[in-house]
C-alpha cells in the first residue's frame, strides 16, 4: 500500500482519536481486540485519504455528534477562521475550556469532574459548566462577529 | 443579548439529545417563531464544536507526546528501530 513514516503516523494518530471518539461517545461495545479496531480504522483513514487522493478528509467525515442540522446559511455569518477563536479561548479561557472539554469530549460525570476541578459537588460542577458554557458562546459570538466586521 | 441559563439548558438539550421527542417540535416551531433563539441555538451548536475540536486538539497532543517519548528517546530504541524497519524498501 505504500506510504511513509510520516503519512503511517498521522494516519495512526488519527485512527486513535477516531477510535477514543468511537468508544466515548456511541460506547461502542468491544468485540474484539483493540488492535482490530484501529487497525479497520486506520485502513479506512488510509484509503479515504490517500487511495482516493482526497488528502482533505477529517476526522469531521465520520459524522458526529453535535446536530449539523441547524442551518448556518439561515444566520447570515459566515463561518469563521477557527485558528483565530481556538488561541484566543486557549490562552484567555483555559479553565473554562478544560472544564467542557472534560463534560463534552471526554464524557465524564458530574462527580468525577467536581473531584478533578475541585467543586463541592456534582451540582456545583453543574452550575460552573453552564456559567463556562455561556462564557464560552459569548466569546465565540463576539469573536467570530468581529471577524465578520473586519472582513466586510 | 446574554442567553438565561434555563435557555442555555433548553437548547443544550435540544442539540444534544439523540432522540427527537414532542418537545423538539415544539423547539423548532419557537425558532421559527423567533428568530433570536434560532441566532442562540447556532451560536451554541458552534460552541459545542470549538470544545469538541479544542478537546480534540489536547488528545491529540497527549499522543504526540507519547510519539515523541517512543521515538526520541533511548530507552525505546529498540521499538523505534523496529517500526522503522517496516518502511525500509
Amino acid at each position: 500500500m505504500g506510504g511513509s513514516f510520516e503519512e503511517a503516523k498521522d494516519i495512526f494518530q488519527d485512527a486513535l482519536v477516531v477510535y477514543y471518539e468511537k468508544v466515548q461517545v456511541s460506547g461502542l461495545k468491544l468485540k474484539y481486540q483493540e488492535k482490530a479496531y484501529l487497525f479497520g480504522i486506520a485502513k479506512y483513514l488510509w484509503i479515504k485519504r490517500y487511495q482516493e487522493n482526497d488528502r482533505q478528509v477529517t476526522l469531521d467525515s465520520f459524522g458526529f455528534v453535535f446536530n449539523e442540522e441547524i442551518d448556518l446559511a439561515d444566520t447570515g455569518y459566515e463561518e469563521v477562521s477557527s485558528g483565530k477563536l481556538m488561541h484566543l479561548l486557549e490562552q484567555a479561557g483555559q479553565k473554562c475550556m478544560q472544564l467542557l472539554s472534560a463534560f463534552y469530549y471526554e464524557k465524564l460525570d458530574m462527580e468525577t469532574l467536581a473531584g478533578r476541578f475541585g467543586f463541592s459537588g456534582a451540582r456545583s460542577a453543574t452550575a460552573q459548566k453552564f456559567k463556562c458554557l455561556e462564557k464560552v458562546k459569548e466569546t465565540v459570538k463576539a469573536k467570530s462577529l468581529k471577524y465578520e466586521d473586519i472582513v466586510e | 443579548m446574554k442567553t438565561s441559563l434555563n435557555e442555555l439548558r433548553l437548547i443544550e438539550h435540544y442539540l444534544l439529545s439523540d432522540a427527537k421527542d414532542g418537545e423538539s417540535f415544539l423547539f423548532e416551531a419557537k425558532m421559527i417563531l423567533q428568530p433570536e433563539l434560532k441566532q442562540q441555538v447556532y451560536w451554541q451548536n458552534k460552541t459545542y464544536h470549538t470544545v469538541r475540536d479544542y478537546g480534540r486538539k489536547q488528545l491529540k497532543n497527549e499522543i504526540n507526546n507519547i510519539h515523541e517519548t517512543l521515538f526520541n528517546t533511548a530507552e525505546h530504541q529498540s521499538f523505534r528501530q523496529k517500526v522503522m524497519r517496516l518502511f525500509r524498501k
